[in-house]
């Protein structure tokens, strides 16, 4: 199965570099080749499970809870000026 | 020694002061101290904070109190959250990272007196069977350190096996603790999904990841599992079940239970040793009043094809996270889309990369369609 690796690449958000892109492209496509067996199971007989502990809609109270302090939050960053994190221009 | 004891044996002299909180803290630390060189289970730990929480225990012992684990060591696999602690799951893109709250497991075994300590090394992001995926370490099995622990919670099962802690906590989605405790020969669980709260343990295979014990035996899985199990707000698959006593089941005979023996596990290449093993352990569980029988799970051929399906997905969508905007590590680029795939690119490892592609691959629209 071939896979087009630099648009997933993009849609992942993960550079590869050359070395990287020639040893992962053949990968993928032997993976998939390899769950491709799945095509030929017979699942007309089993009941769809979409889990083995089938909890819905579990609900909490609306209430305000004390969530992390600002600072708290910000304690990670890589890049941070004015308690807001640094990014790159998104708009000229 | 207090590091060779059980979490029971210990909790027993702690109780009778024959051992205090600080001295069996102080025992695994001089263990870690003489071995770890050699097996790499940790990839850090705490000596000063450590010390205080035992101390802390001590107080707690002084004043009568008591508990089955109160002032016993337990170290954590590097996916927990532990307020104040690094918390790198064995990888590069998280940085300098400390986590801002504790995780729901480890306030429970805080309340309970434990003394939480460590970094435990694992494959990163819990992806592998090996611990050969840290991206600092490759840890050792205490058996015969040529070979590895198994994995991903390697960390963890090799330093309960060699007594560097007591007990440990480590997680599995695809075996990630039932495989290093069998390869280490301690005792590891993967308790049954929704028993354990997750909020506080990064997130892999949100569908299949759970927390669990490693301990030096059976009865030592039962208390620390109870400790940690219970429902909690803050995970909303965690099942509102009371938890039993898991303990006080230990010890009885087995009459009236039924155990099922799949025959598609019995497949060809499987090592005589590990049939053998096997093939014992179903007789003692007849001696003991068991019934065995044989059953059929017919789709477990399929079992690992359509793991790389689920778990890969939902790596690819939990991984999204590590983005070098919020915390961990960042690579710089021109614009945001490059920022984001630099950092990713730099700061996960191959096997992590082949798993959040895979998975961005089979949630994409060209492989929903076909």
């Amino acid at each position: 199965m071939q896979v087009d690796l630099q648009h997933v690449m993009k849609l992942a958000r993960v550079e590869l570099s050359a070395e990287e892109q020639a040893l992962l492209g053949p990968q993928l496509g032997q993976i998939l080749g390899y769950i491709d067996q799945l095509r030929k199971v017979d699942v007309s007989g089993v009941e769809p499970t979409a889990h083995a502990v089938p909890l819905v809609n579990v609900m909490r109270a609306d209430e305000v809870q004390p969530s992390l302090p600002h600072a708290e939050a910000m304690r990670n960053a890589p890049a941070q000026r004015a308690g807001l994190f640094v990014v790159p221009p998104v708009l000229e | 020694m207090p590091h060779r004891d059980t979490i029971s044996r210990m909790a027993g002299r702690l109780s009778r002061r024959e051992v205090s909180a600080r001295e069996a803290a102080q025992s695994c630390l001089d263990h870690i101290a003489r071995v770890d060189g050699d097996i790499h289970a940790f990839l850090s730990h705490d000596v000063a904070d450590m010390l205080a929480q035992a101390d802390a225990a001590d107080r707690r012992l002084a004043a009568g109190d008591r508990g089955p684990l109160l002032g016993i060591p337990i170290a954590v696999k590097d996916v927990l959250a532990v307020k104040g602690q690094p918390l790198g799951c064995a990888s590069k893109i998280l940085g300098g990272f400390r986590s801002p709250y504790d995780a729901t497991v480890i306030e429970r075994l805080r309340e309970a007196g434990a003394v939480i300590f460590g970094r435990l090394n694992m494959d990163e992001f819990a992806m592998g069977s090996s611990t050969e995926n840290s991206a600092f370490v490759t840890t050792r099995n205490p058996w015969d350190t040529s070979r590895i622990p198994g994995g991903s919670s390697g960390g963890s099962a090799a330093a309960v096996a060699a007594d560097e802690t007591v007990a440990a906590l480590g997680s599995d989605t695809g075996g990630s603790i039932r495989q290093p405790a069998a390869l280490c020969g301690c005792v590891g669980v993967k308790p049954t999904y929704g028993r354990v709260s997750r909020y506080g343990l990064v997130a892999f295979a949100s569908s299949l990841d759970q927390i669990g014990p490693f301990t030096k035996d059976v009865r030592d899985a039962a208390l620390l599992l109870r400790a940690i199990s219970g429902h909690d707000p803050r995970d909303s698959t965690s099942v509102p079940e009371p938890v039993p006593d898991y303990a006080q089941a230990l010890g009885g005979d087995l009459k009236g239970l039924k155990l099922g023996l799949p025959r598609e596990y019995n497949i060809p290449g499987t090592d005589p040793e590990v049939k053998a093993a096997v093939d014992a352990a179903v007789k003692v569980l007849c001696s003991l009043g068991a019934e065995v029988v044989e059953i059929s799970l017919p789709h477990t051929e399929y079992a690992v094809a359509t793991y790389y399906i689920v778990a890969t997905a939902e790596a690819s969508a939990n991984l999204a996270r590590f983005d070098g905007i919020r915390y961990g590590a960042r690579a710089e680029g021109a614009d945001l889309f490059e920022l984001n795939s630099r950092t990713r690119g730099r700061g996960f490892g191959v096997e992590v990369k082949r798993r959040v592609l895979l998975g961005t691959y089979v949630l994409s629209s060209g492989y929903y369609d076909a």
